[in-house]
């Protein structure tokens, strides 16, 4: 293999491809150390992993990326905080990789005020409720501020469902973005900027999307504008369709991607990164994800359960005592789940290790190119009977060669 | 069964004035506590926002965990620690690490009083679905059923009052009687080593049918647990006239005042025959009173006193520790990390050094300085401004690192108390320690604090 002279902020090697579907194995080294794909990043939205510790999510969880908010970080603690700490990896201890998103999403999701100009988009300040602007320099700003090894470009946000000329706009002003984002990047030797492809549920739109963003030439490149409500036979036909066009050195993010099924499916349709606050979110709801689906430990039918919450789970909160876990059983989350925090916690440990555990099982089994395999008894284990599959999975999957029902 | 072997050896006391001592406390699993120590508060059998793995045992919580039964007695029918399952006993259905000490007690640490009298065989507990009255004859089996390290037996508090007040005579009958057999009931049948409970508030002279009882089981009975509230030993007549200390008030103001109402207060309740009881009554004078009684009675043997009781600062520890108590209530560690104060005492007094941090104070914002200031190498490497922020973010991880934090402060205050004591300085060091931090109220000013603050912040203003 050919090296650069000059070490790039992301080398990405691919170690194996199924021989059947599109699923890879790769491995991306980033400057704060390399990201085994597939994988699941779990979100620290405010610079925090609700509830864990920084030693907690590398040690115990063994994740090397996670998540911040550019909105959220803007915010609080702030642009000046951030310059005056160097960086968000120092203000909140993590010495392992950070990805941070453009901001953009959370202007259209959370403030409903938002307006979208060529300029950037325009909004209220939450505290006072001023008119103000971001911009995708003010963006890039704050994303070299904050000093994330993987930056996401600003892009027209719009409800996944619009047609039309409005989803067309988009599309086309998130290109013109990603130019101005690529031109204010302060930092290109040691953080990188990676495209959003847009363009909706229309075909076209997103290979054109996908054509020009390749032109620009960006170390990685997003899916976006998905997990809107839109059907799931829609969602795998534009990752399909995308992961088609994208080249295959560079690493494919779905974003906002966080069920697994749909992790499992994308995997296999050619996908490399997700990422989701769903695990630790509905661990504060008191649910565990298994293989075997999710349990909500709440119900007073675990008060006397003395079963780990998944058995033969390796994570911190299952594992037996006698492995170095904490051996912690439905019952003893049951007893604390919305009574104390270390309930959320034992169940945000659980997910998290879910997701991470899942996606390295699928690294493993395309490694030994046995992916297909995985996929079949992942989907057995979950549903148990055939006429439960989900019929777009069932679909999907028979459009990368792989039969569920065979 | 056998009843496991405990010690307790007295290694030192301070020659002249308090009654301070440092001793070991050997304990049936093998761990010995070095004291005086902290008994770390737990809620529902985890320490508060802490999962096992965030627990160092070394660093934060030395001593050891006291777990109250109320919190599993939501169920009276099915009680959780008595389900059985396997050989393994109940205490691994806490979220503790395996090798923690555990206290089992009958209430939780917490201040509330019972509202509701128990009943001449049942306790009346809060539940997190309400009050629950628990037969008396459940609480050998659930002792037996979790195996810790001590049990504390329970006593009738039910005449206690927030007014510290003695009740009436006839309460005052009952509380004893019952009392008395309940203590009967738990040394007969408890597998574990058992301290017994002072009857709070109660004179000397009115519960001493209850101390007899005590001597005569001195064999079964391995400590003695006071629950009285802390609050009322800072200024009591005692050996130490704090005043001197304290810049924010002279003694003839409010607070001397209250404290001859309290006394006065205390001297209300009389004899049957209308005299005026002994009004030396232990919450003023600590332990004393009570242990010269016992000895009187016949007890022939030196046991470890473990203060249960609300206790609000280290100020107040200190007096306790002066009083000659050996263990003490960790409780107070949990107002500190709920109010956002990241403490920074050392023991003895750093000169010039303050007490701790409230981080909710925006002042902290760009303050990347370590937690603790006169502490250095502690565990948690995060900053101020961290800690502000995720405070001023509602993160959750905010409290953990808060509640690690003030643990391991309170083990180094507790080591430093120790070493003083070996060394002979403890009751210049204590007057030191009110000195560079002042007293209760003064520290206290910082938790409130973080009330006022935390409102400004806004809990829903910058959140989507």
């Amino acid at each position: 293999m050919i090296r650069n002279m000059t070490k790039k902020p992301l080398e990405f090697t691919l170690r194996a491809k199924c021989s059947r579907s599109k699923a890879r194995a790769a491995d991306m080294d980033l400057p704060h150390g390399r990201v085994k794909t597939p994988m699941f990043m779990p979100v620290a939205t405010q610079a925090s992993l609700k509830g864990l510790t920084p030693e907690q999510l590398e040690k115990s969880l063994g994740c090397n990326i996670c998540l911040n908010n550019t909105y959220h970080l803007g915010l609080k603690p702030g642009q000046d905080t951030l310059d005056r700490v160097g960086g968000a990896h120092k203000f909140q201890n993590w010495n392992k990789n950070i990805l941070t998103d453009s901001g953009g999403f959370q202007m259209v999701s959370l403030l409903k005020l938002a307006r979208i100009t060529e300029e950037g988009v325009e909004f209220q300040s939450p505290h006072d409720g001023s008119p103000m602007l971001l911009t995708p320099e003010h963006s890039m700003s704050l994303q070299n501020s904050i000093g994330s090894d993987i930056m996401m470009q600003l892009d027209d946000v719009v409800a996944t469902l619009t047609e039309g000329p409005r989803m067309e706009e988009a599309m086309h002003r998130s290109i013109r973005w990603l130019d101005r984002c690529i031109k204010a990047h302060k930092n290109p030797d040691t953080q990188n900027l990676f495209a959003i492809i847009q363009g909706g549920l229309d075909a076209d739109m997103r290979k054109f999307c996908c054509h020009e963003m390749i032109k620009r030439d960006t170390p990685g490149y997003a899916i976006g504008g998905l997990s809107g409500g839109e059907n799931k036979e829609a969602y795998c036909e534009v990752v399909t369709t995308c992961t088609d066009i994208l080249p295959e050195n560079k690493p494919r993010y779905c974003m906002g991607v966080g069920y697994a099924e749909d992790l499992v499916v994308s995997v296999a349709l050619g996908a490399d990164l997700f990422d989701c606050v769903y695990p630790s979110r509905t661990a504060r709801f008191g649910n565990a994800i298994t293989r075997y689906g999710n349990l909500n430990l709440r119900n007073k039918q675990y008060a006397d359960d003395f079963r780990p919450i998944e058995e033969g789970c390796k994570c911190p909160t299952c594992r037996p005592k006698s492995e170095g876990g904490m051996g912690i059983t439905r019952a003893v989350v049951n007893s604390l789940a919305s009574k104390e925090t270390t309930g959320a916690h034992f169940l945000t440990l659980h997910n998290i290790h879910y997701q991470l555990n899942l996606m390295d099982e699928a690294r493993e089994a395309i490694l030994e190119d046995e992916f297909p395999e995985f996929v079949k008894k992942f989907f057995k284990d979950l549903h148990g009977d055939k006429d439960k599959y989900p019929q777009w999975a069932v679909d999907a999957l028979r459009g990368v060669d792989i039969d569920l029902l065979d | 069964m056998n009843i496991a072997k405990m010690t307790f050896e007295v290694a030192k006391t301070v020659a002249s004035g308090s009654a301070a001592r440092t001793a070991t406390l050997n304990l049936s699993n093998g761990n010995s506590i070095a004291t005086p120590a902290f008994i770390t508060t737990s809620s529902r059998g985890c320490v508060p926002n802490l999962t096992p793995d965030n627990v160092n045992v070394d660093k934060h919580v030395p001593g050891a965990v006291a777990v109250g039964l109320e919190d599993f007695v939501e169920r009276p029918q099915a009680p959780l620690l008595l389900k059985d399952v396997g050989d393994e006993p109940s205490r691994t259905r806490f979220s503790l690490p395996e090798e923690v000490n555990i206290f089992l007690q009958t209430r939780r640490p917490s201040n509330v009083l019972p509202n509701k009298p128990n009943g001449r065989n049942m306790l009346s507990m809060y539940s997190s679905v309400g009050v629950v009255d628990i037969d008396i004859d459940q609480f050998p089996l659930m002792a037996n059923a979790v195996a810790p390290e001590v049990f504390v037996a329970p006593a009738d508090a039910s005449g206690l009052s927030p007014s510290g007040a003695c009740p009436g005579s006839n309460k005052v009958k009952k509380m004893v009687m019952r009392s008395q057999r309940w203590l009967e009931k738990c040394v007969a049948d408890v597998k574990v080593p058992i301290y017994a409970s002072i009857l709070p508030t109660l004179p000397v002279l009115h519960q001493k049918e209850y101390l007899k009882t005590v001597v005569e089981n001195q064999d079964k009975i391995n400590g003695l647990v006071f629950h009285t509230r802390a609050e009322h030993s800072e200024y009591p007549d005692q050996t130490i006239d704090l005043s001197r200390f304290d810049s924010t008030r002279k003694p003839t103001d409010a607070a001397a005042a209250e404290s001859a109402a309290r006394k006065a207060a205390a001297q209300g309740p009389t004899d049957g025959n209308g005299n005026p009881l002994d009004v030396k009554t232990e919450h003023l004078t600590g332990p004393k009173p009570v242990l010269d009684e016992l000895k009187n009675l016949g007890m022939g043997k030196t046991m470890p006193l473990y203060h249960s009781g609300q206790c609000d600062t280290p100020q107040q520890m200190l007096l306790l520790i002066q009083q000659g108590f050996d263990l003490l209530s960790g409780y107070s560690v949990e107002t500190f990390s709920d109010a956002g104060v990241a403490l920074d005492f050392t023991f003895p007094a750093t000169p010039g050094a303050v007490f701790g941090h409230n981080l909710w104070d925006p002042k902290f914002k760009n303050d990347f300085s370590p937690l603790a200031d006169s502490n250095q190498a502690l565990s948690a490497p995060h900053h101020r401004a961290y800690l502000y922020h995720l405070l001023d973010a509602h993160e959750m991880l905010g409290h953990v690192i808060l509640e690690q934090h003030n643990l391991e402060i309170y083990n180094r205050f507790l080591a430093g108390v120790r070493r003083s004591i070996e060394a002979g300085t403890f009751d210049a060091d204590v007057k030191d320690f009110f000195e560079v931090y002042g007293d209760s109220k003064l520290v206290l000013k910082l938790v409130e604090m973080g009330e006022k603050l935390q409102g400004s912040h806004g809990a829903d203003k910058d959140r989507f």
